[in-house]
């Protein structure tokens, strides 16, 4: 099967099993969209904070 | 090896891994979706369900493999007092706890068409939960007071108490009486499975293995910065509160 597979309707319906295959991928990737996201805001907003109280700090990370 | 025991010089290779290990995960990802959904065949028992198993497995391979990183960041925190240590368990921790519940749910999902059942108290199904309730019991055990530092060592012994929990895990499905089956992926002849259902597997196995490394640079870059910020604010009020403590000229002219 092929990418063209993404259009028929035999595709999503799963064998019949399609609530269970999607609902599975669905959740999964729903909580680690949603975990990258948490670890990301919450290392930005600690690295500003740090950035503010220690700039030569940041100063020195920007010039690597 | 010991050079990467350096806190600072840790960090600098960790902020070099993030763009490397994000890269090979959104690389993967797609050729393995491809292959779990579209290329590989459905099983003749399963049928499509089977499709449900290329997240679950490599969900729960990362779940332990979190756990034993926790407990060993933690065991290296409590013998060798290394920040490292107890750094690394916090910022795996919620990674491990996520990837569990993605295991746990992926499984449940699966067990309807396949055992006719969402749960039972199988000592494999079980087992796992306890991973999470250790996950989530060590978070809030780090979290619990209002100087972080203080979780930090009931937290680390918590984790390590934890890890008997690991061998049960893996020989629950020997040892028991369980629904579950055992392991097809790591028996003693090779992994008892057709290559195209391997494949997809592997390659969902890497993509998030990749971006488990990923997340865990990320939160440990998060977790650093948070103990500096920490560091600094306390040299801060230590700096300030002498001179905030003595009396001013007038206040010392009035006594």
């Amino acid at each position: 099967m092929g990418i063209g597979a993404l259009f028929t309707a035999e595709f999503w319906a799963m064998g019949g099993h399609g609530f269970f295959v999607w609902s599975a991928y669905g959740f999964c990737f729903a909580v680690l969209a949603a975990l990258a996201l948490g670890a990301w805001r919450m290392t930005a907003r600690a690295e500003r904070e740090l950035a503010a109280l220690d700039p030569e700090r940041a100063a020195r990370r920007r010039n690597g | 090896m010991h050079r990467f025991a350096n806190p600072g010089r840790f960090m600098r290779v960790a902020r070099r891994v993030r763009p490397w290990t994000l890269g090979a995960a959104l690389l993967l990802l797609p050729v393995g979706l491809y292959q779990a959904l579209i290329a590989s065949p459905p099983d003749y028992q399963q049928h499509d369900t089977v499709r449900i198993l290329y997240i679950h497995v490599p969900a729960a391979i990362l779940a332990q493999g979190a756990y034993v990183l926790m407990a060993l960041g933690s065991a290296a925190f409590l013998i060798w007092k290394h920040p490292l240590g107890d750094l690394s368990a916090r910022a795996v921790a919620p990674i491990g706890a996520v990837f569990c519940l993605i295991c746990l749910v992926t499984g449940a999902v699966w067990g309807k068409p396949t055992w006719g059942t969402y749960w039972v108290w199988d000592a494999r199904l079980t087992s796992m939960l306890i991973l999470l309730f250790l996950f989530i019991g060590y978070m809030a055990l780090a979290n619990a007071f209002d100087d972080p530092a203080r979780g930090d060592k009931p937290a680390a012994i918590l984790a390590i108490v934890g890890i008997v929990n690991i061998p049960v895990i893996k020989f629950s499905v020997y040892f028991f009486n369980t629904l579950h089956q055992q392991s097809t992926l790591f028996s003693a002849g090779g992994p008892a499975m057709p290559p195209e259902m391997l494949t997809p597997l592997a390659l969902l196995g890497g993509s998030f293995a990749a971006f488990f490394l990923w997340l865990f640079a990320v939160r440990l870059a998060g977790e650093f910065a948070k103990v500096r910020l920490r560091a600094i604010r306390g040299g801060l009020i230590r700096r300030e509160r002498p001179a905030e403590s003595r009396p001013s000229a007038s206040a010392r002219g009035t006594r």
